[in-house]
Order: structure tokens, then C-alpha cells, then sequence
């Protein structure tokens, strides 16, 4: 499946984020543009809770994301918060489980409502949602927010492995990120 | 808030006193008719409790009012879900809802004479207090629902019955709860109220009636009393109930720690 944006448009009042966007994503890529230019609303726009003023997207098909906002349930756990968006949730949980150990979740973590984890935590929980969710294009915004650089390492790697071959966003300033994640950057600064 | 084991022997203090304060008035006094001591309300009480009758007014009364309450319960939910899926429906539902909340229950009881028997009156009565209040509660519930979790439920085309368990209801059931403690009181208070002008045979309103016109002042003390125990009662094996399911729907986190995080 491919992402196609053409001649994308998006306008706040007299103030234009962008015109004219053309982006064609086959692979997962990272997404790299100035404070301000309108990272977010794109990546709204691609998963369809904004519309544009011109243009199109075509491909997108099922979306999972990482919002900038990690928006789990506080009331349900870490791991819950992940089987929510899946169908076959029950007989996920061991593998979703596996996946939290090697992002360094175990123990009370697992078990306590999203509510009373650290951000770190919730991060992970939310990067975690969005990997494991039946997707054909997987949108990133700032995924790494609050991640120590071991933890990054760590989201980054998981990322690499599970996010190849299909359509994938990943918006971020953090240059160790970007150098972690070793996905091709598209600038969206004119460069 | 349950209160402390301190403040236990404080609050007998206190009950006492008004206690001590009524029988010292109904001394004063020296006419039943006018004020009954608490002796002899409790005396009163005592008598009327092993009767086949008093139970089954108790039932009567319960049954209906409670019935009344079930039925606000269904449908203030599903108009309030039916106002937050239509505009045309909230706009339509407002206006009325305040018509209902503003009216007395006296006129109410008094035109629904004409609809319905009184055996159902105390049903309809309510049903009427309880729906305005439910009806609120359920709308403020939906309100505060978390926008950023419905949009997150969209983008992950989450299926509709767990947006319900994990969005909806964790939202909707603390204030569902408020309204329920609330209206509960209010279709109580309404419920006998209606039963005492309607004078259904074998109602707690129809003792009352029966007690005030023979001048029994001391099973009116002892049958207002029951209502106030009945209310309190239901009041809290309902909220309990509801508790119960509060805690399954948002498990252990309250909606104040998560306001909190």
C-alpha cells in the first residue's frame, strides 16, 4: 500500500501551514520540519480528524497512531489500553506482555491503571498501541516525549522492526531519534 | 463520606439531644395530637411493625416508587444518548425537561388523576421527578466524556461496545451516580406525596392520610419515619449497586485520582 498526498492544503484563517504538499510514503520515513510549520495537522489530516482545504490523500487505508498526547483510558492498565484497539485482544496479551518487557515495563507497571504510571510509562503504552494495532499506515508525533535516551533506544529499535515494509510517519525534532530509527528524513522546511 | 469512629459518639450526642429536645416540647406541649413524644412514636412503630398491613404497604408503596425510579433510569438514558447523537432531539427535549423540573408535584398529581388510576399514580409521579434530574446527569456525563479519547477510539476504529465500557461509561456513571442519589430522594418524597392526594388502598400514603384524620399523631410520626428509613435504605443499596459497577466499568482508578494524573 502506498500514502499518496497530493497538492495538500492547509489554511488557519488568513495563516497557510502548507500548500500544495505532494508526498508519495511506501516505507516508513521520518518527518522533519521546522516549530510551526504544521507537523500535527498534517498527520490530523492523515488520519482524518481534520479536513483540508485542497488536496487529497489517497492509501491511508486503517491508521494507528502515536498522538502528541498519549490519550490511553486512565482507568484501564498498560496492557488493556493496547488490547482495546485489537480485535483479538485475549490472545494478544502475551505478546503485547513480551513487548512491554523489552521496553522495560514489568511488574506493577503492568498492573496498575494508566492513570497512576509515570510518562515515560505511558509513552511506551501508547507507542505499544500503536504498533501492535491492525494498521496499513502508522503515524508518529513526537512518539519519543519523555523517554530517557536508553528508552528511546529501546521504543526506536522495536519501531524498526515492526513498522518495515509499510507506510509509516514519524514526526520528530529529536536528532538522536532520527539517527536511532536510521529511517530515510523528509524535509518539509523547503531544503 | 463514611464518618470517623471519633466523631461516632458525636453524632449519638447530637441525636440525643434533639431527641432529649422533642420530648422535653412534647411534655411542654402535653397534647398527642399536637406533637407526639419520641416514646411514644417508637411505641407506635413497635406496634405496627409485626403487622401483616404494615409490610404490606411497605411493599406497595416501595414497589411502585422504585418502579417509577427504573423507568426514569431507562428512559433518561436513552434520551440523553438520543440528545448527543441529535440536535433536533436536544432542542426538542430541553423545553420539556425544564417544564417537568418546574412543575409542582401537586399539580402533576392532581392532572395525572385524570390519566391514570391511583394505584399507578405514585409510578407516574416518580418517573416524572426522576427523569428531569437522570436526564441532566446522563447529559453532564456525556459531556464530560474525554474529546482527545473519542477522537484516539476513531482513528483506531475502536468497535462500539468497548467505546461504551472504556469511554462512555467511565465518564457517564459518576454523575449517573450523583442524579441517582438525588432523584431517588426526590420520587420518595414525591412518590407518598402523590399516594396521600391519589389514596390508593394498601399504600403508605393512605396510612398517612388515615393517621392524620383520625388524629393519630403517633403513627404520622411513626410512618414518616419509616418512609425517611425506606428512602435512606434504597438510597444505599442502589448507590452500592452502582458503586459495585463503577468499580468493574473504571476499575481501581476513582474519577478524582484520574483528574488528578
Amino acid at each position: 500500500m502506498t500514502l499518496q498526498i497530493e497538492g495538500l492544503t492547509k489554511r488557519f484563517g488568513a495563516h497557510t501551514l502548507f500548500r500544495g504538499l505532494e508526498l508519495r510514503v511506501e516505507s516508513p520515513a521520518v518527518l522533519w520540519a521546522p516549530s510551526g510549520w504544521g507537523k500535527t495537522t498534517l498527520l490530523r489530516i492523515l488520519m482524518g480528524l481534520e479536513r483540508p482545504d485542497a488536496g487529497s490523500v489517497t492509501g491511508a487505508g486503517r491508521v494507528a497512531a502515536v498522538f502528541q498526547e498519549d490519550r490511553l483510558c486512565p482507568q484501564l492498565t498498560a496492557v488493556e489500553n493496547v488490547l482495546l484497539v485489537l480485535p483479538d485482544g485475549r490472545a494478544r496479551r502475551g505478546g503485547v506482555e513480551a513487548d512491554f518487557a523489552r521496553l522495560g515495563m514489568t511488574g506493577d507497571a503492568l498492573t496498575l491503571p494508566a492513570a497512576r504510571l509515570s510518562g515515560g510509562q505511558k509513552r511506551r503504552a501508547a507507542l505499544l498501541r500503536a504498533v501492535w494495532a491492525r494498521a496499513d499506515t502508522r503515524l508518529f508525533d513526537e512518539p519519543f516525549t519523555g523517554l530517557d535516551p536508553a528508552a528511546m533506544e529501546q521504543a526506536a529499535a522495536l519501531l524498526r522492526a515492526r513498522c518495515a515494509g509499510a507506510p509509516a510517519l514519524l514526526a520528530t525534532h529529536d536528532r538522536a531519534a532520527i539517527e536511532a530509527l536510521g529511517w530515510p528524513v523528509i524535509r518539509l522546511d523547503g531544503t | 463520606m463514611k464518618p470517623s469512629k471519633k466523631s461516632i459518639p458525636a453524632r449519638l450526642a447530637a441525636a440525643a439531644f434533639w431527641l432529649a429536645l422533642w420530648q422535653w416540647a412534647a411534655m411542654a406541649v402535653g397534647q398527642e395530637v399536637f406533637l407526639v413524644s419520641p416514646l411514644r412514636a417508637l411505641d407506635t412503630l413497635v406496634r405496627l411493625l409485626p403487622t401483616a398491613d404494615f409490610w404490606g404497604r411497605v411493599a406497595f408503596s416501595s414497589g411502585r416508587i422504585l418502579g417509577g425510579f427504573a423507568l426514569g433510569c431507562g428512559c433518561s438514558v436513552a434520551l440523553a444518548a438520543a440528545a448527543r447523537l441529535s440536535r433536533t432531539v436536544e432542542l426538542l427535549l430541553d423545553p420539556v425537561m425544564q417544564l417537568v423540573k418546574a412543575t409542582p408535584v401537586a399539580s402533576f398529581v392532581i392532572l395525572a388523576l385524570v390519566w391514570v388510576r391511583g394505584r399507578e399514580l405514585s409510578i407516574l409521579i416518580s418517573f416524572l421527578m426522576a427523569l428531569p434530574v437522570l436526564y441532566s446527569a446522563v447529559r453532564t456525563g456525556i459531556a464530560s466524556a474525554d474529546v482527545q479519547l473519542l477522537e484516539m477510539a476513531r482513528v483506531f476504529r475502536i468497535p462500539a461496545g468497548r467505546r461504551l465500557r472504556a469511554i462512555w461509561l467511565p465518564a457517564v456513571l459518576p454523575a449517573f451516580r450523583e442524579g441517582c442519589r438525588t432523584a431517588l430522594g426526590l420520587c420518595w418524597k414525591s412518590g407518598v406525596a402523590a399516594e396521600v392526594i391519589g389514596l390508593p388502598d394498601g399504600s403508605i400514603g393512605d396510612a398517612l392520610y388515615r393517621a392524620k384524620i383520625t388524629l393519630s399523631t403517633g403513627e404520622l410520626f411513626a410512618w414518616t419515619f419509616v418512609i425517611i428509613c425506606l428512602s435512606a435504605a434504597f438510597e444505599r443499596v442502589f448507590l452500592a449497586l452502582l458503586d459495585g459497577a463503577v468499580r468493574q466499568v473504571c476499575g481501581a482508578a476513582a474519577p478524582e485520582q484520574e483528574a488528578e494524573a
